[in-house]
């Protein structure tokens, strides 16, 4: 039995990220959204309006919550508290599926805020598939992880990305958040061919998909969720799609934020691609259930 | 190949400094030991883009919390400011929301900024919002909670503060300089004045108030759990406050009651 059906992954339909401009519009008019994406970070707090916000945001919409700190492929230990305080916030919100980054955030007990790449290794692989079985196994439900834009090439690295996050999923035994515009970033930065990485994707393991805008910096892509998603990744969400089925997916606008309306049309793209593909089929399959708390 | 740890490490240590990789010493060595580089990239512009990308995370997160030192400082000032702060206190919680926890401090004691004492006191204000903001939730305490307490039970009685509450000594009314800045005004620099500030959370948003410095005190000594009864008297003692106290301590205790600052009395 696959991935998505040992765990009964649903298909939320098309999301966007919660963020602070749209809190108004979304927590008192409740526009219609089939579910959203938190960073988890933002509401591993001790009270007051982060999870007051959170609370009235569940009490109409399905939520994921989206680490970026977790540093799994990091070289310290798995920090235990950082695991609890987001166990208490998964636990709280309930999804079916956690996500954060394939990718490092600290050293030598200093943490850098960034998803930095792996040198895609045999030892990397061992290294990153061993600590999400300990994460899986501390959170209790269904961990997926995210390809991240990289804008550096390891001498060490033996393998192609996709080649890399494969053999961790397959390894760890988890789920993968398939990031289209991350795709094409990392594509356009390492002259690889990014339909490559797209055909050569485990499809039972991706769990979601993200889509978001970058920057064109002249010598590289910087993944910045800064603007629309560019015809191309447009183009890699379609080859997506038909590999995987309907799979949950969230736009990602997360500077230069637009209005609620922009970045609903952003979303409303994406989900009469999925039409276009699938005649309008809501979920994946008949056997998952579909979420029982979606946008009224 | 080094080992992932001892890549991770190095790769770390030349991000977070704030010299360019490029002229570090042995930076392009180690970029090149790193990175492989392109034709639009070389090993140490690929290195550069992270370092690049680790000084604007972290210095834009110290601009967003502390808007009223980039105000007074300007932005080339506050820049190096913020350098030197992230150099003496590295980031190393998971969220950048406690970033700014020794900005106070450093700012307080760095020669090049103590001697202007309005800084000390917008980068401690500042800060208290930030604590206030996602501090602990707890009850409120039940109205009938204050009338039901025996009159000769007050001076054994200790208070518990609203996690929220956060107290402020400064030497100038700069919580009004601050909602002056952040509203998008260039206020005067305000005279030098004694002002006690409490910010906490309100309902839906963060309050502040100016109290009066006996009331400060009081607090201040009740925070610190002691009883009523030992409070009044470390404040009022040897001062011929006695009477002043004993006339307002009643109203205060109401006032902190319906402002949600005191979530429990034990007796």
């Amino acid at each position: 039995m696959g991935f998505r059906q040992r765990h009964s992954i649903p298909d939320l339909g098309v999301g966007v990220g919660f963020r602070v401009p749209h809190y108004p519009h979304v927590l008192t008019e409740h526009p219609p959204m089939d579910w959203f994406e938190v960073i988890s970070e933002n509401f591993m707090v001790r009270g007051g309006m982060p999870l007051s916000n959170l609370e009235k945001l569940r009490a109409h919409y399905r939520v994921i919550p989206h680490g970026v700190s977790l540093s799994i492929g990091g070289p310290a230990p798995l920090d235990l508290s950082y695991l609890k305080r987001l166990k208490a916030l998964v636990d709280r919100i309930d999804p079916p599926w956690f996500s954060d980054h394939l990718c490092w955030s600290g050293a030598a007990g200093v943490h850098l805020h960034d998803l930095l790449p792996m040198p895609f290794t045999r030892e990397a692989i061992d290294h990153v598939a061993a600590r999400i079985r300990q994460t899986q196994d501390i959170l209790e439900r269904p961990f997926i992880v995210e390809n991240v834009s990289s804008y550096l090439t390891f001498t060490s690295s033996t393998m192609p990305e996709w080649e890399f996050v494969s053999e961790i999923a397959e390894k760890a035994d988890c789920g993968v958040l398939l990031d289209c515009n991350n795709i094409y970033v990392s594509s356009r930065n390492h002259d690889f061919e990014a339909n490559a990485y797209i055909d050569a994707v485990d499809a039972d393991r991706v769990v979601q998909m993200h889509l978001a805008g970058h920057t064109d910096k002249g010598a590289y892509l910087l993944d910045t969720h800064s603007d629309h998603v560019n015809d191309a990744t447009w183009d890699l969400y379609r080859r997506a799609l038909r590999r995987v089925g309907p799979t949950s997916v969230l736009i990602e606008w997360d500077d230069d934020i637009p209005s609620w309306d922009v970045l609903a049309a952003e979303a409303q793209r994406a989900r009469t691609i999925r039409s276009e593909i699938f005649g309008g089929a809501p979920s994946r399959t008949s056997t998952v259930a579909e979420p029982s708390s979606v946008a009224v | 190949m080094p080992p992932l740890d001892a890549l991770q490490s190095s790769f770390a240590a030349s991000i977070r400094r704030s010299v360019a990789v490029a002229d570090q010493p042995g930076g392009p060595t180690l970029a090149g030991d790193i990175a492989a580089g392109n034709a639009r990239l070389s090993p140490t512009a690929q290195l550069e883009v992270y370092r690049e990308q680790f000084w604007l995370r972290h210095v834009g997160a110290l601009e967003e919390d502390f808007v009223t030192l980039v105000h007074l400082l300007g932005h080339d000032r506050f820049h190096a400011l913020a350098e030197r702060y992230l150099e003496a206190h590295p980031p190393t919680a998971f969220s950048l929301r406690d970033l700014g926890a020794d900005m106070g401090s450093f700012v307080a004691s760095h020669p090049d900024y103590s001697g202007d004492p309005l800084l000390v006191d917008c980068a401690r204000l500042e800060w208290a919002f930030v604590e206030a903001f996602d501090a602990a939730d707890a009850p409120p305490l039940d109205a009938a909670a204050l009338t039901s307490i025996p009159e000769d039970a007050w001076s054994g009685a200790r208070l518990t503060l609203h996690p929220s509450v956060q107290r402020v000594a400064l030497a100038h009314p700069t919580h009004d300089y601050r909602a002056a800045v952040r509203a998008g005004s260039d206020p005067p620099r305000p005279d030098a004045v004694p002002t006690h500030v409490v910010v906490y959370r309100g309902p839906e948003t963060l309050q502040y108030i100016d109290i009066e410095p006996l009331a400060f005190e009081l607090l201040d000594h009740l925070a610190r759990g002691e009883t009523l009864g030992d409070a009044c008297e470390a404040v009022a003692v040897g001062e011929g406050l006695e009477a002043e106290l004993e006339e307002k301590v009643g109203g205060w205790f109401q006032f902190w009651a319906a402002y949600g600052w005191i979530s429990a009395i034990t007796t």
